[in-house]
């Protein structure tokens, strides 16, 4: 499974704090201008660029213009991937920065972190309870227990960094309960 | 910890207008005598009473008359998810609670609604497992363990908050799903989030002014006895959560609680022994100190929580009468302990399904013997049985002192292939380490025959003395009854079923709206007796379901939503 960005360099799991030396806000959605950043490991922090994203899910956080992390809940992180642009629907490739789409990391069924990616189908996985995301054809549920379809954050690509030109495509995560 | 006498602030309460019963003005004071004898007509607490038995001295509604058991009334709440909690009552008050912590009070005889508190959850926060087991009561107070893991204590007759202590925080992965025990005026709670990387433990807090009293880790630091069962920094993010409610003992003043699994999940990204870890730990209430442990199976690498306490249950031995501690565990086998002044002793244990992973048990001590083939770890994948949901999950197993039967909920004849992937703890996020895209079920040879069962077994013999079995998974919660009834749903044909306690012999089914994972009580009001159970499938019964669909055993459809059933004779 093709999952995360950060491949310990040991057997021992190493502690990785999110974003360590960096201004987080308290809590703030992704705002037009931002720009894509390292969530997670060594490089937490700095832009993304396109030499970052390969095959492997590469997770990303919003940074504002003064150089501070929007947030680090999860309703704010993304999944950066490189998918076959000729494969995209229209609706994808609304959101898309070329081959390169940012993808809201929480799942819809109960909020879960979608860190599986299978980047032969292009699909993102759930590893709470297996629902299955289509990211060429707009994130739709392909397998559930989901219903609804993942958020895109649509990305734009210049300068050599992600800029965020939009708001979510959809609601982040699971619907509210009443 | 915020203390919000009179004020409900920011928690919505929904009180409703009705009219409340007579009884209503004489709600009746839980005080430490009641848990410690509970009148036979009332349910205080998840298990009925202290030793986790599950029984109901009730026998109105009895083996030769249950066949005309009637649905009485239904409640529905609202939700869908798992609904798991035990209708608890106390003197015609019944409190129930649902998936994202909804507190529902209900007159226990007439279904009308009393009143329903709901808990305002952070919108980021993962519901890995949206449920709840049940409130804990003490004094006028209804304590729920909430999913941004506080610990709401609420006014029994309106709802109103009376205070609410922080546990820990949701961000960093910590969540609460158990009922609260109530015990020597104090409210202990268990802490979920081993998927996460939580450092597990049980807390304690006054019950009357939601003070903290104690805090106990399951993972030893540094230094501390245990500790050298953990490599390197594996501690500090080793699991061993807590999420269901413990056993006491009122003579010894020690509580028992069961201990989930280490994380994350494969074995060699935290090798040792991995004391507390699936192990069942002694906790003298007072002061919190651990007196004892018995760890079930050592550097677990199969996700086998045991986090089930073990029932309290005197049983014999040789001649000898043992005051024990009993086990079905998600390992597949059956523990028999002895409650010891020193601690906690091994007497036997024996499969109850096949399990393929345990080569040998000491004599002595119990530990297992592993066959290491069937041991996943990072990059090694290994097939097992029974699978990662055991031969027993979360559903509690009941006792009858008149029967001397424990019945359990199993699962039989269903292994998995694990295979472990490296992964770094994030606060907060996923940290199971095991690939999912090449992790399965495998269905055992004898899986055409039957997946789910319910089995009895005498405890002074060790002998099964009967089983039923069923297509679908089990994950049914057990009530029996001094009826000779043994109630149970779980499967996912949405039916609630009576069983005979002595023979196994099928007595009665109803068909509910959904699948029965809620756990059943009994209770009398006015003379009446009633059995009580809420229907409403999701959580791991959905996902076992999902699994086996996978692998070409697929189920029927069950629908969600959660519906409270109260069962009496006409």
């Amino acid at each position: 499974m093709k999952r995360r960005q950060i491949i310990a360099a040991s057997a021992a799991a190493a502690i990785v704090t999110p974003l360590a030396g960096f201004a987080v806000a308290a809590s703030a959605k992704p705002q037009i201008g931002d720009v894509l950043t390292h969530a997670f490991g060594d490089r937490a922090g700095s832009a993304i660029v396109p030499m970052d994203v390969f095959d492997e899910l590469l997770f990303a956080f919003p940074m504002g213009p003064d150089g501070v992390i929007r947030s680090t809940s999860l309703h704010n992180q993304v999944s950066v991937l490189r998918v076959d642009e000729a494969a995209m629907t229209d609706k994808t490739r609304r959101y898309a920065a070329g081959p390169y789409v940012a993808v809201s990391a929480a799942c819809t069924h109960t909020g879960c972190e979608v860190s599986g990616w299978r980047p032969d189908t292009g699909e993102l996985e759930c590893p709470c309870h297996g629902s299955r995301f289509n990211v060429l054809d707009a994130a739709r549920v392909v397998n559930g227990p989901a219903t609804r379809p993942l958020a895109y954050l649509p990305i734009e690509f210049g300068d050599n960094v992600f800029r965020v030109v939009g708001k979510f495509s959809r609601r982040v995560g699971p619907a509210p309960v009443y | 910890m915020k203390l919000l006498l009179g004020v409900p602030g920011l928690l919505a309460v929904f009180a409703y207008t009705f009219a409340l019963p007579t009884f209503a003005a004489e709600y009746l004071p839980v005080t430490d005598a009641r848990l410690t004898s509970p009148e036979p007509e009332n349910w205080l607490m998840y298990r009925g009473t202290y030793d986790s038995h599950g029984y109901s001295p009730l026998k109105q509604i009895n083996s030769r008359n249950v066949k005309r058991l009637k649905a009485l009334w239904t409640f529905s709440t609202g939700l869908r998810e798992g609904h798991q909690a035990p209708p608890i009552v106390n003197g015609g008050f019944m409190f129930i609670t649902t998936p994202h912590n909804h507190v529902l009070a209900l007159d226990a005889a007439s279904g009308d609604l009393l009143w329903r508190y709901v808990r305002e959850l952070p919108e980021d926060q993962v519901q890995m497992h949206p449920t709840n087991r049940g409130v804990g009561l003490y004094g006028n107070l209804v304590f729920m363990a909430t999913a941004d893991c506080y610990v709401v204590a609420l006014d029994a007759t309106t709802g109103e908050v009376v205070w609410e202590t922080q546990i820990e925080d949701y961000a960093a992965g910590y969540y609460m799903t158990l009922a609260p025990l109530v015990a020597e005026g104090k409210v202990m709670v268990g802490v979920s989030g081993g998927e996460f990387g939580i450092r597990g433990f049980v807390a304690a807090l006054d019950a009357t002014t939601g003070e903290p009293a104690w805090k106990t880790y399951t993972i030893p630091a540094p230094g501390e006895p245990g500790s050298e069962s953990w490599s390197g920094d594996s501690w500090k993010t080793g699991g061993v959560p807590v999420w269901i409610t413990g056993s006491f003992d009122a003579d010894s003043g020690l509580s028992y609680w069961g201990t989930g699994n280490g994380g994350p999940w494969m074995g060699d990204t935290r090798q040792g022994d991995n004391l507390y870890a699936t192990s069942v730990i002694a906790l003298d209430v007072a002061t919190g100190a651990i007196k004892g442990h018995h760890q079930y199976h050592w550097n677990d690498s199969w996700d086998w929580d045991e986090v089930s306490a073990p029932l309290l249950i005197d049983f014999k031995r040789d001649g000898r009468a043992v005051s024990g501690l009993v086990h079905p565990a998600r390992n597949g086998y059956l523990w028999f302990l002895e409650r010891t002044p020193s601690g906690i002793g091994f007497v036997d244990a024996r499969p109850f399904v096949k399990q393929d992973v345990f080569t040998a048990l000491d004599p002595i001590s119990g530990r297992p013997t592993y066959d290491e083939s069937k041991k996943p770890g990072t990059g090694k994948g290994a097939t097992f049985c029974p699978s990662h949901w055991g031969g027993k999950d979360w559903p509690p197993a009941a006792f009858s002192s008149r029967t001397r039967m424990l019945y359990i909920p199993a699962n039989d004849n269903v292994c998995a292939y694990m295979i472990g992937e490296e992964i770094d703890y994030r606060a907060g996020r996923e940290f199971m380490g095991t690939d999912w895209q090449q992790s399965k079920l495998v269905l055992g040879a004898d899986a055409g025959d039957y997946i789910g069962e319910l089995q009895a077994w005498n405890v002074d013999t060790g002998v099964k003395v009967w089983s039923q079995t069923f297509d679908s998974q089990n994950w049914g919660p057990v009530l029996v009854t001094a009826g000779d009834v043994v109630f149970m749903g779980g499967t996912n044909d949405r039916y609630f079923r009576a069983f005979h306690a002595r023979t196994g012999r099928l007595l009665w089914q109803q068909r509910t709206n959904s699948g029965v994972t809620g756990v059943p009580t009994s209770f009398e009001v006015n003379g009446k007796q009633y059995v009580a159970v809420l229907s409403g499938w999701g959580v791991d019964a959905e996902r076992e379901q999902v699994s086996l669909a996978e692998i070409g055993r697929s189920g029927p459809a069950v629908p969600q939503g959660g519906v409270l059933w109260v069962f009496g004779l006409d």
